[in-house]
C-alpha cells in the first residue's frame, strides 16, 4: 500500500426501503419454519441485489454508489455533503459496522472509530468502570487505558466523581466523560462522525481542538461534519458527497465550493403560500429568495426573516416594512421576493432561516428554521471563531490618536 | 505483545455473501472486550439490589420450594427414591444455567442495538459474554446442593467427575440455541417473545420434576435427542446412583448439543453481517 492509509474502491451500499419487512405473526413464523424452515431462512438470511443500474431501484436506494478515493497517511479528509447523503454510511462501511453491497476498502493500521461518544456507557456504573468499558469497546487495551487514566480524568473535569454512578452525573458531566475517553484514543487511523455537534459551545471549542491536534500529529483521519469551519480548518482534503455519489477528493477549498454551490438550501412546500424558499451564499452577500401565491392581491408582499444561529438563537432579521422599501407599483397575488443581505457579514459556521409572510398586518405563513445553510468566509478570510465573539463580524472605523 | 508491529495491521472490507469461515481467532484478539463484557453483565445484574448475589441462591432455592409444593407434596410425583427437593434441586441447576444462556444470549443482539450500530467488533462476544456470569451463579448455587447432600446424608461418589463435562454440555447446548434464536430475533422479532414459551415447553420436555423413567420406553430415544435430557438424568446419576444406565444418553446429548452448537455458530456468523441494518 506505500503510502496510502485507506483506499477505497468502487464502494456501494443498497438499503431496502419501500417494501418493508412485513411483520409476521408466530403463526406464520411456526408455519413456515415446519414446512419450508431452509426456504425461509434463505430468504430472509440472503437477499439477492438488483444490478446497480440506477440510484433508485424498486424499494431499494443505494445510500452510497461507486466512492472510490484513496487517503494517503498522515492526511486529514474531511467528508461533507447535506443530510442524508451517504457520510454516515461511508463511515459505518469502514467501520466495519455494516458490510458494503459492492466495491472493497483496504486499510492499513489500527482503526478507531469514533461515531458516538458514550457508546456502551452503563449508567449504573461508576465513572471509573465505564472509562475501562468505553475504552474497551473503542479498541483501547487495558494497559492502554491504565496508562492514559489519569489524563482522561483530568480532561474530563471529573476526579469528585469517578467512583460515582455515571446516572447521577449532569449531561454535561457526561459527555466531558464520554469525549474525553474517545479523544485519548490513539489509533493510526480515526473515524469521527459529528460527535462534536452536542455539548455547550466552550466543549465543543474543546473537542475540535483536541481533534485539531490528533489532525496534526501525523494521524490519518477521515472527519464527517456539517461544521465547515471545523473542516476547512482541520482536513487537508475534502470529499464531497452528493446523494451517495463521491464527487471529489480534492483540496478543502474545492469540496466546500462544491457543497455550497451544489446544496442549494431550499424547500420547496406545495401548496403552501410561500411554495419555494431558498438561501445562498453569494461572495460576501447572502441571497434569499422565495416565490408566493395568495389568494388575493397584496400591496405589500410582506416576507420576514430571522437568521438564527445552529442553536436556534437569532441573529438578525427584518421585513420590507422595518426596511420601508416603497411598495411595488401594481398589487400582485403572486410572484417572487429576491433578498440580497449585505450586511451584517456573519462568521463561519451554521446559521438556521425562518420565513414569515402576510400583508403587512396580518402574518399567513411562519416557518421556523425551515432551512439550514452554510456561511464560509462571508466576512473574508481573516476573522475570529464564532465561537469567541459571536456570529457577526463588526464594521468598524478605527481612529488612533 | 511489544514485538507486534502494528503497522502491518491492515484490514479489507468487502460485500459478504453466504457462510462464511467463523474465525473464531477474532474472539482472541478481541479477548480484553470479552472480559469487560463479561464483568458489565456480572456487575450491572445485581447492581441497585440489595441481595446482590444473594439471587443466584435464592432463585433455585425458591423455585425448589415451589415445585416440590406443587409436584412434590400435591401431586405426589415419584422421585426415584430420592427426596423430592434434591431430586428436583439437582435438575433445576443446569435446567437455570440453560434456561439463563438460551435467554442471554437469545436477547442479546437486539438488547445491545446502541453497540452493535457503533462500534465494530465480533459480535460473537456479547452472546459469548452470558457464559461466565451463568456459570458463575451455577456454582454458587451449587454450594447450596453440597449442603443439601449434607443434610439429606447422601455421599459424593467418585462419579461427580461427570459434573464438568455435562455442565460443558449444557453451555454447549444453551449457547446454541440462544445463537438461533438470536439470529432469527434479529429477522424477526416473533423470536423474541416466543422465545419464553419455547423455554417453558421446554422445561416440561426435560425430567426436571419428574424423573425420566415416566416416559414410556417406546418414547425414550426420541426424547434423549433433547440434550437436557442426558445432563440431568447423568447429574441425578453421578450424585445419587439412581439409574445407572444414562451412559449411551449421555453421548447422544453430547452430540446433539455439539450439533446445535456448531449450527448456532454459522447461522450466526450468518447474519452477523447484516446485523446493523437490521436491529
Amino acid at each position: 500500500m506505500g503510502n496510502v492509509a485507506i483506499r477505497v474502491e468502487n464502494l456501494g451500499k443498497l438499503y431496502r426501503i419501500g417494501e418493508r419487512r412485513r411483520s409476521r405473526t408466530i403463526g406464520e413464523v411456526l408455519a413456515g419454519a415446519i414446512y419450508m424452515p431452509f426456504k425461509r431462512v434463505r430468504a430472509g438470511l440472503h437477499e439477492p441485489h438488483p444490478p446497480a443500474t440506477s440510484l433508485q431501484f424498486e424499494g431499494s436506494v443505494w445510500a452510497l454508489k461507486d466512492v472510490t478515493f484513496e487517503v494517503p497517511k498522515g492526511e486529514v479528509l474531511g467528508v461533507i455533503g447535506r443530510n442524508g447523503a451517504g457520510k454516515s454510511t461511508l463511515l459505518k462501511i469502514l467501520s466495519r459496522i455494516t458490510p458494503p453491497t459492492t466495491g472493497c476498502a483496504t486499510i492499513s493500521g489500527r482503526v478507531g472509530s469514533l461515531l458516538e461518544v458514550g457508546t456502551g456507557f452503563h449508567g449504573d456504573l461508576t465513572g471509573r468502570e465505564n472509562i475501562y468499558l468505553n475504552g474497551a469497546f473503542l479498541g483501547m487495551k487495558k494497559s492502554e487505558i491504565d496508562r492514559k487514566f489519569d489524563e482522561i480524568v483530568a480532561f474530563a473535569e471529573t476526579e469528585r466523581f469517578l467512583d460515582t454512578p455515571v446516572k447521577h452525573y449532569s449531561s454535561g458531566m457526561y459527555m466531558r466523560l464520554a469525549f474525553a475517553v474517545a479523544a485519548h484514543l490513539e489509533t493510526e487511523i480515526l473515524f469521527v462522525d459529528e460527535v462534536l455537534a452536542v455539548g455547550d459551545v466552550a466543549f465543543q471549542k474543546k473537542c475540535l481542538g483536541r481533534i485539531g491536534e490528533v489532525a496534526k500529529g501525523g494521524r490519518t483521519v477521515i472527519f464527517v461534519s456539517h461544521n465547515m469551519a471545523a473542516i476547512e480548518r482541520l482536513c487537508t482534503r475534502g470529499l464531497y458527497i452528493d446523494k451517495g455519489v463521491g464527487l471529489s477528493t480534492s483540496s478543502v477549498r474545492e469540496a466546500i465550493g462544491l457543497y455550497l454551490g451544489n446544496s442549494c438550501n431550499e424547500i420547496n412546500l406545495d401548496n403552501e403560500i410561500i411554495s419555494k424558499a431558498s438561501i445562498r451564499q453569494n461572495g460576501e452577500q447572502l441571497e434569499i429568495e422565495a416565490e408566493y401565491k395568495f389568494e388575493h392581491a397584496l400591496e405589500m408582499p410582506c416576507l420576514g426573516f430571522v437568521i438564527s444561529d445552529y442553536l436556534g438563537n437569532p441573529i438578525c432579521g427584518t421585513n420590507p416594512l422595518i426596511d420601508a422599501v416603497p411598495f411595488p407599483a401594481t398589487p400582485t397575488n403572486a410572484g417572487r421576493v429576491h433578498i440580497i443581505m449585505e450586511s451584517p457579514k456573519l462568521l463561519n459556521g451554521t446559521y438556521r432561516l425562518s420565513l414569515w409572510f402576510g400583508d403587512g398586518r396580518v402574518d399567513y405563513f411562519h416557518r421556523q428554521d425551515c432551512i439550514t445553510f452554510d456561511v464560509v468566509n462571508m466576512a473574508g478570510l481573516k476573522q475570529l471563531p464564532a465561537s469567541s465573539v459571536g456570529p457577526v463580524a463588526p464594521k468598524c472605523h478605527w481612529h488612533f490618536s | 505483545m511489544t514485538s507486534r508491529v502494528p503497522d502491518n495491521h491492515t484490514t479489507r472490507i468487502e460485500p459478504v455473501q453466504g457462510w462464511e469461515p467463523l474465525r473464531l481467532g477474532a474472539i482472541w484478539e478481541y479477548r480484553e472486550l470479552l472480559y469487560f463484557l463479561t464483568w458489565r453483565d456480572i456487575k450491572v445484574s445485581y447492581a441497585r439490589t440489595n441481595l446482590g448475589v444473594g439471587w443466584a441462591v435464592l432463585k433455585p432455592v425458591l423455585t425448589m420450594i415451589v415445585f416440590t409444593f406443587i409436584f412434590g407434596w400435591l401431586t405426589q410425583l415419584p422421585s426415584d427414591g430420592v427426596p423430592y427437593p434434591i431430586f428436583i434441586y439437582s435438575a433445576l441447576l443446569p435446567w437455570q444455567l440453560f434456561a439463563r444462556l438460551v435467554a442471554g444470549s437469545g436477547s442479546s443482539l437486539v438488547a445491545n442495538e446502541n453497540l452493535v450500530t457503533k462500534v465494530y467488533f465480533p459480535r460473537l462476544i456479547i452472546p459469548l459474554s452470558t457464559i461466565v456470569a451463568g456459570t458463575l451463579d451455577f456454582v454458587i448455587a451449587f454450594g447450596v446442593l453440597l449442603g443439601m447432600m449434607w443434610y439429606y446424608q447422601i455421599a459424593l461418589t467418585t462419579a461427580v467427575w461427570v459434573l464438568p463435562l455435562l455442565m460443558a454440555v449444557t453451555i454447549a447446548a444453551g449457547l446454541g440455541v440462544g445463537l438461533w434464536i438470536a439470529a432469527l430475533n434479529v429477522l424477526c422479532r416473533d423470536i423474541g417473545h416466543a422465545q419464553p414459551f419455547l423455554t417453558q415447553i421446554w422445561l416440561f420436555a426435560t425430567p426436571v420434576i419428574y424423573p425420566s423413567s415416566l416416559v414410556p420406553e417406546a418414547w425414550r430415544t426420541l426424547y434423549a435427542l433433547n440434550p437436557m435430557v442426558g445432563v440431568v438424568d447423568g447429574f441425578r446419576e453421578a450424585l445419587f446412583a439412581t439409574t445407572g444406565q444414562s451412559g449411551p444418553i449421555i453421548g447422544l446429548s453430547v452430540i446433539v448439543a455439539g450439533i446445535l452448537m456448531v449450527s448456532g455458530l454459522f447461522i450466526f456468523k450468518r447474519t452477523e453481517q447484516t446485523i446493523a441494518d437490521r436491529v
